[in-house]
C-alpha cells in the first residue's frame, strides 16, 4: 500500500473538477476540531483558568517565593504572567497541545475511521499535513489565548508597576510589557516541538490516551532530568529546556544564546518526530475498519 | 482498536536497539558534562544583581550617595568549602560581597551570602541581615515594605564569561589562621642545687597556643619529661631534673605537640659543668 493515492481514480474524461487539495482537508480537520468538545473545553479553560489563578495567587499570604518572580506577586502585575509561565513550561503547555494532538491520529483509529479518511480524493500525504497544521494551529491559538488572558487578568487584578528583572534592574511598565509578552512567545517553539512529539505518538501507538499522557509524562521527566546535577549534557537536547530560554529577556544585558538553541533543539525534534509520523503514516496498512 | 497491543517481540527488537543506542549515547554525552554554573560566572552575576537592588533598597531607605556604579560591588563565592569542585548546580554556594555605602559600617564587609544556584543558571541569594536589613524594611515615609535585598533570585547568561575574577575577600582576621608553634631557647642552661634545669619554651602567635609534652634525653639517656600549655605569643619554662651523678652535657628535648606546632622536633642545650 505505498501508493501516494487511495481514491480510485475517475475516467479523466469525466472529472473537469479539480481535485481538493490541502485546503479541502485542512478546513475539514478544522471543522471536526471546532465539533470536539474536548477542543472547545480547553480553549475555554485557557480563557477562564487564569483569571481564577491570578486572583488565588493574589489571595496568597505569603508570595510563592520558590518560583522566579513569585516573591513580587503582590507588586506588580507584570510578574504574575512570568510566574505562570515558568509553571506553564513544566506540564500545562505540553498537555494542552497533546490534548488535540495526541489525539488527531489515534481518534481515527479509536473511532475505526481510517478507511474512510483515506477513501476521499485526497492523498495520505495531504491528510498527514491537514492534520499536523491544524494540530499546530489549535496549540498556537491555545498559547495565545492562556497568554492573553494570563497578561490581561493579571495587569487588571494587581497593576502594572514597574518590574524588578533577573539581575535586579528596574524595568518600566512600558518595556515590561514588551518583555513579557516576548517571554510568553517563546514558548512557541518548544510548545511546537511537543506538538510534532505528540503527533508521533499519537501515529505510533494510534492510542489517543497514551499519545496525550506520554508527552505530559515525559515532558516531566525531563524537567526533573533537566533540574539534576551529573546530566548537564544534556539539558541541551531537552523538549523542556527551551521552555526557560526566556530567562534572557529579563536579564540585563539581556542574552538570546538559550533562544537560538532553543529554537534548533524544538526544530529538530520536530523534523526528527514529523519525519518519523509521515513515513509511519504512509507505510501504514490500512484494511481494517 | 488499539495498535499499541498488538505489539510482538519481532517488531520490538528495533525500539529496543533504538532505546538503547539513545541510552548510550545520554550516558556518552553524560560523562563530559560540565555545568554552566561555575564560581566565575556568579562572581560577575551576584554583584550586578545585588547593586541593582541595593540602589532601590537605598531610595525606599532615602539613603543618599548610593549607585550601582559607586557602590564597586565585588563577590568571592565558594561551592560547598575548600574540598568541593566550584561547579555545579547546589544550596550549598557561599559568596562573600563587599561594596561600597557611605550608610553602613563598613568594617562588617565582606557580608557572607548564602546562594542556592539552580540547574538551569538561575540562584537564589541571601545577604546577612546585620548588613542588608531583614526581611520588612520601614521606608523613609515610615511605611513597612519587603526588603529588595534581603533575599533575591538571578538568572546569568551559560555562555557568559568564565574568565576568574581574581576577587579575593574572604574575611581576614586579626590573628593569623595558622596553629601556633613552639620553639625552645638553645642556650646554655645551669643546674641548680638540685640539679635542676628550667629550658625557656616560647610560642608563637597563632590558634588556641601551644600544649604538648617534653621528653629530655642526657646524651642519649632518658632523665625526665615534662609537658608545657603556652597562650599564643607567650613564654614560659618547664622543670627537668637531672639526676644526680648524671653527666654529660648535651641535652636533647624531643617535643610532641598535642595542641599547635613546633618548630622543630627536637631541640639541643648545652648543660653548664657542676
Amino acid at each position: 500500500m505505498s501508493t501516494q493515492e487511495i481514491a480510485p481514480s475517475l475516467p479523466t474524461a469525466a472529472a473537469p473538477r479539480r481535485r481538493p487539495g490541502l485546503g479541502a482537508a485542512l478546513g475539514w480537520e478544522l471543522t471536526k476540531l471546532g465539533r470536539q468538545k474536548r477542543a472547545k473545553a480547553t480553549v475555554a479553560l485557557a480563557a477562564l483558568a487564569p483569571v481564577l489563578i491570578v486572583l488565588i495567587v493574589k489571595g496568597q499570604q505569603r508570595p510563592p517565593k520558590d518560583s522566579l518572580f513569585g516573591r513580587y506577586v503582590h507588586e506588580t502585575g507584570w510578574s504574575v504572567p512570568l510566574l505562570m509561565l515558568g509553571f506553564a513550561g513544566q506540564w500545562v503547555l505540553p498537555l494542552l497541545t497533546a490534548l488535540v494532538a495526541g489525539d488527531i491520529f489515534a481518534g481515527e483509529d479509536q473511532m475505526g475511521t481510517w478507511k474512510t479518511v483515506l477513501t476521499r480524493s485526497v492523498s495520505r500525504a495531504q491528510i498527514f499535513w491537514a492534520k499536523t497544521l491544524t494540530a499546530v494551529l489549535f496549540a498556537v491559538s491555545v498559547l495565545l489565548v492562556l497568554a492573553a488572558s494570563t497578561i490581561l487578568s493579571s495587569i487588571v487584578l494587581v497593576g502594572h508597576q514597574p518590574l524588578v528583572g533577573l539581575t535586579g534592574q528596574l524595568i518600566p511598565s512600558h518595556t515590561a510589557w514588551l518583555l513579557v509578552s516576548g517571554s510568553w512567545a517563546t514558548a512557541i517553539p518548544p510548545l511546537l516541538a511537543f506538538t510534532c512529539f505528540a503527533i508521533l505518538l499519537s501515529v505510533l501507538s494510534g492510542n489517543p490516551a497514551f499519545a496525550i499522557a506520554a508527552p505530559v509524562v515525559i515532558g516531566m521527566v525531563m524537567q526533573l532530568g533537566g533540574t539534576l546535577g551529573g546530566v548537564e549534557a544534556l539539558r541541551p537536547f531537552l523538549l523542556t529546556t527551551p521552555f526557560e530560554a526566556w530567562h534572557g529577556l529579563l536579564a540585563s544585558p539581556r542574552f538570546y544564546a538559550p533562544l537560538e538553541w532553543g529554537l534548533v533543539s524544538s526544530a529538530a525534534w520536530c523534523v526528527i518526530s514529523l519525519s518519523w509520523a509521515f513515513v509511519a503514516l504512509q507505510r501504514r496498512d490500512v484494511k481494517g475498519g | 482498536m488499539t495498535r499499541i497491543r498488538n505489539l510482538s517481540p519481532r517488531r520490538l527488537i528495533p525500539w529496543a536497539i533504538g532505546i538503547l543506542a539513545l541510552v548510550v549515547a545520554s550516558a556518552a554525552l553524560t560523562s563530559t558534562s560540565q555545568s554552566s554554573v561555575t564560581r566565575a560566572r556568579l562572581e560577575r552575576d551576584l554583584p550586578r544583581t545585588f547593586s541593582n537592588l541595593y540602589v532601590q533598597q537605598a531610595a525606599l531607605l532615602g539613603h543618599k550617595g548610593v549607585s550601582a556604579k559607586s557602590m564597586h560591588t565585588q563577590a568571592q563565592c565558594d561551592k560547598g568549602g575548600p574540598k568541593v569542585a566550584d561547579r555545579g548546580a547546589g544550596a550549598d554556594w557561599i559568596c562573600y560581597v563587599s561594596w561600597r555605602d557611605p550608610n553602613v559600617d563598613e568594617t562588617l564587609m565582606p557580608g557572607k551570602f548564602e546562594v542556592s544556584a539552580h540547574s538551569n543558571n538561575c540562584y537564589t541569594a541571601g545577604g546577612p541581615s546585620k548588613l542588608v536589613g531583614l526581611l520588612t524594611i520601614t521606608d523613609k515615609h515610615g511605611r513597612d515594605v519587603p526588603n529588595p535585598v534581603f533575599e533575591f533570585d538571578g538568572c546569568f547568561d551559560p555562555h557568559g564569561s568564565n574568565e576568574p575574577t581574581g576577587v579575593n575577600l574572604e574575611p581576614t582576621k586579626s590573628s593569623p589562621t595558622g596553629p601556633a608553634a613552639l620553639s625552645i631557647a638553645t642556650g646554655t642552661l645551669h643546674p641548680d642545687v638540685r640539679g635542676v634545669v628550667r629550658p625557656t619554651l616560647s610560642c608563637a602567635p597563632g590558634q588556641e597556643g601551644c600544649g604538648g609534652s617534653v621528653v629530655a634525653r642526657l646524651d642519649g639517656k632518658r632523665v625526665g619529661t615534662a609537658t608545657y600549655a603556652l597562650a599564643p605569643d607567650s613564654k614560659g619554662a618547664v622543670e627537668i631534673e637531672l639526676p644526680r651523678g648524671a653527666t654529660g652535657s648535651r641535652l636533647v628535648l624531643a617535643v610532641t605537640p598535642v595542641i599547635g606546632d613546633t618548630v622543630r622536633p627536637a631541640f639541643t642545650v648545652r648543660i653548664a659543668p657542676r
